[in-house]
């Protein structure tokens, strides 16, 4: 049960993190 | 935590390949970059300077929202949209969101049910819708961060070449915009329909992705259950 939610969490950071990274470097105006 | 790594090497797989695609984008993104400026006579950029650029962001984002787009329209058609003997289907005639007793909800939830699953009212509801609306989230999102990064860019290529710039609603008007978006749709839109038009006809032995080799042509995936 906790490894199926180590997975879970896990891929939703990545796609979390990847979101955040993507939208406020562009905003910085890089 | 990992009592057994096999019980995840799906995921794990899918990550590693995921990690390796990104960094060799990254390399190769940052090599071609380079190239691209010395052609023009500027000088070349660092690592880290090209990952953090909107030139890399945009590349990533437009790959992204498609790829999201591509899950989120293939779940909400197949609530209602069937295409009989595929395996990415329903059974013609279940189409729809199904009775509180298929869906084991509420009172039909069982004991192991998921919490939200067993409760009514609007935790019910969002539980219900919340792989689409979680896909549709990101979809919004890393389109959202294509157009900002695209507009970075776009406005660094005019003024490099005397161009008037364009604010973000410009950008997310012109064709640029739209051209990056629609050439990530449209693959999207053809593997998917080649999918479930090819999985009528063709098997993979041992995949779910496959019905059964032995599975007539005319039998749609949940019928075999």
């Amino acid at each position: 049960m906790r490894s199926m939610k180590t997975v879970f969490t896990a891929w939703l950071g990545f796609v979390v993190v990847g979101l955040a990274y993507m939208i406020v470097l562009p905003l910085t105006g890089r | 935590m990992f009592r057994k790594v096999g019980d995840h090497a799906l995921s794990l797989f899918f990550g590693v390949l995921f990690l390796g695609s990104l960094l060799g984008q990254s390399l190769l993104g940052l090599a071609e970059y380079n190239e691209e400026q010395l052609s023009h006579g500027s000088s070349p950029v660092s690592y880290l300077d090209f990952i953090t650029s909107s030139e890399f962001i945009v590349d990533v984002a437009e790959n992204w929202q498609s790829e999201y787009l591509q899950f989120f329209v293939f779940i909400i058609a197949t609530i209602w949209l069937v295409q009989r003997g595929s395996t990415e289907s329903k059974v013609p005639g279940d189409d729809g969101i199904g009775t509180d007793k298929e869906q084991l909800i509420g009172r039909y939830a069982k004991p192991d049910s998921p919490a939200w699953a067993k409760v009514g009212g609007w935790r019910q509801v969002l539980y219900s819708n919340s792989l689409l609306l979680v896909m549709g989230a990101i979809f919004a999102l890393s389109w959202l961060a294509q157009s900002l990064a695209g507009t970075v860019v776009y406005n660094q290529e005019q003024t490099e070449h005397g161009q008037p710039t364009v604010d973000w609603v410009g950008y997310i008007a012109s064709p640029d915009f739209w051209n990056r978006t629609l050439q990530n749709w449209q693959s999207e839109f053809l593997a998917v329909g080649s999918m479930i038009a090819f999985t009528i006809y063709l098997r993979q032995r041992g995949s779910p992705q496959s019905k059964p080799v032995g599975t007539p042509h005319a039998e749609t995936a949940a019928e075999s259950e």
